[in-house]
């Protein structure tokens, strides 16, 4: 991860904290409560793709990527993201052009009620850009912090093999 | 939300972080890998130092230590070639015991070891490795014996005067034998049973000597001398493992009161520590 220098200190006027965000790619100026929690300063922001399951860190719900690597938002103050990278499910693609991982987990049925699949999506974002090829053992244990009370995890697994296949074929599974 | 949180600092500088903790005292918490502190921040402390910006993110050894940053994600030390190659592996198979893909990426070597919670996986890691936690209080650096920061004044010292850079294992021990073993209800699940770690310096079928160290069935990692004892001299053989674990046994009843569920645990430590040493003497 690049060491990031100089954030300084975020002090708060009138209640309110001035972070500056890098959300999906865009810069995004957000005033938050100092402490507030990264999860609900998402959603007010419009961001619902990040879940709020246990609010307590045991689910997976809530899961973003953090300059790539996956992150529980519920666990973090918003002010801690000042200055970084996050990536919500609204970042990886469309309902008219999904993503990859996404129009995997769909070709397979690896959705039921739904509600945990952008964080699983996400997590298998950031396994696939570590590992392209992972064996279903490795997406098993990437998969392990996220919780699904609809399924056995068996179609997540093979949605995220699917995706893994697909992203390594030349068109990089763009059909 | 936390209504307490006035502002959040985020030093540039090890030496600026240690200044802001002296400074600040019990007003000030610090948070490095995010699993945690968010929600058990108390209501005294209106500052958050996130000190993830620091330069402590590093794995490497010279001739006299081995040296983790107290940055390292646990998952960073799982991958670790280095640590994959020291000790037959254990601190890179230890690490990720108990945890699921979230505390392995976020969670820290420091964090792990400075919240220091009987279940958490590197305490007795570290204890049974004679490593060194070294903090710095911003104008000098102290370095305290592992089994030290373990006391509730070594706990109170690191957790407010000193900011813990990293731990030091002894080079000697790269070459040791070494296993870890723990019992949960599951792989991924935080708290555990009992847990154990053993080294042991061996040459041919003899052993040399020998660490082992308990966590999760007592409040606190602790090394079992009298075991340990049993090793120096012995062959190593599954009949000196199950001395050693007789005597593991013996010396948690003596830490340990007497309910049913201590009593399992107690005898599943020994069952642990008789199996790391059958693997630890056959590595």
């Amino acid at each position: 991860m690049p060491q990031k220098k100089g954030r300084g200190t975020l002090r708060a006027v009138d209640g309110k904290l001035d972070i500056l965000v890098n959300i999906n790619g865009k810069a995004v100026a957000m005033k938050v409560a100092p402490g507030e929690y990264l999860l609900d300063a998402l959603r007010r922001e419009g961001y619902k793709g990040v879940k709020k399951g246990c609010d307590g860190g045991d689910c997976g719900t809530c899961t973003i990527l953090l300059d790539g690597k996956p992150a529980l938002s519920c666990m973090l103050f918003a002010a801690q993201v000042h200055g970084r990278r996050v990536t919500t499910i609204e970042g990886l693609g469309t309902p008219n052009q999904p993503h990859p991982i996404q129009q995997a987990f769909a070709d397979v049925g690896a959705v039921q009620c739904g509600f945990c699949i952008p964080g699983m999506v996400l997590v298998t974002k950031a396994l696939l850009d570590e590992d392209p090829d992972p064996d279903e053992g490795a997406v098993r244990r990437a998969l392990d912090g996220n919780l699904c009370r609809c399924t056995g995890y068996v179609k997540q697994v093979e949605g995220a093999l699917l995706a893994a296949r697909r992203l390594r074929q030349p068109q990089g599974g763009k059909k | 939300m936390k209504n307490n949180i006035r502002q959040f600092c985020f030093p540039a500088s090890v030496k600026e972080a240690a200044g802001l903790m002296n400074r600040l005292k019990s007003k000030a918490l610090i948070a490095a890998g995010g699993t945690r502190l968010a929600r058990a921040i108390l209501p005294a402390v209106d500052t958050v130092v996130d000190i993830s910006d620091l330069p402590l993110k590093y794995i490497k050894a010279d001739n006299a230590w081995l040296r983790i940053g107290a940055l390292c994600t646990i998952d960073e030390m799982e991958k670790s070639p280095l640590l994959a190659r020291w000790a037959c592996g254990v601190i890179a198979k230890t690490a990720g015991f108990g945890s699921n893909s979230f505390s392995r990426g976020m969670g820290t070597m420091g964090g792990n070891v400075v919240r220091a919670h009987p279940y958490n996986n590197l305490p007795p890691l570290f204890l049974a490795l004679d490593a060194v936690v070294v903090g710095t209080d911003s104008r000098r650096e102290k370095v305290l014996p592992f089994a030290e920061l373990l006391k509730p004044e070594g706990m109170r010292e690191f957790g407010s005067r000193y900011l813990l850079t990293e731990v030091r294992v002894p080079a000697r021990t790269k070459t040791w034998s070494a296993a870890s073993e723990r019992l949960a209800l599951t792989k991924s699940d935080w708290e555990s049973y009992a847990s154990c770690v053993v080294v042991v310096d061996r040459k041919g079928g003899v052993c040399r000597g020998g660490a082992i160290a308990v966590s999760a069935v007592i409040p606190r990692a602790a090394r079992m001398a009298r075991a340990e004892a049993l090793l120096a001299g012995q062959p190593a053989t599954e009949a000196t493992a199950r001395k050693a674990a007789a005597a593991v046994v013996a010396e948690l009843e003596e830490l340990t009161a007497g309910s049913a569920a201590k009593a399992y645990a107690r005898e599943m430590a020994g069952v642990l520590v008789r199996r790391a040493l059958c693997e630890a003497f056959q590595a």
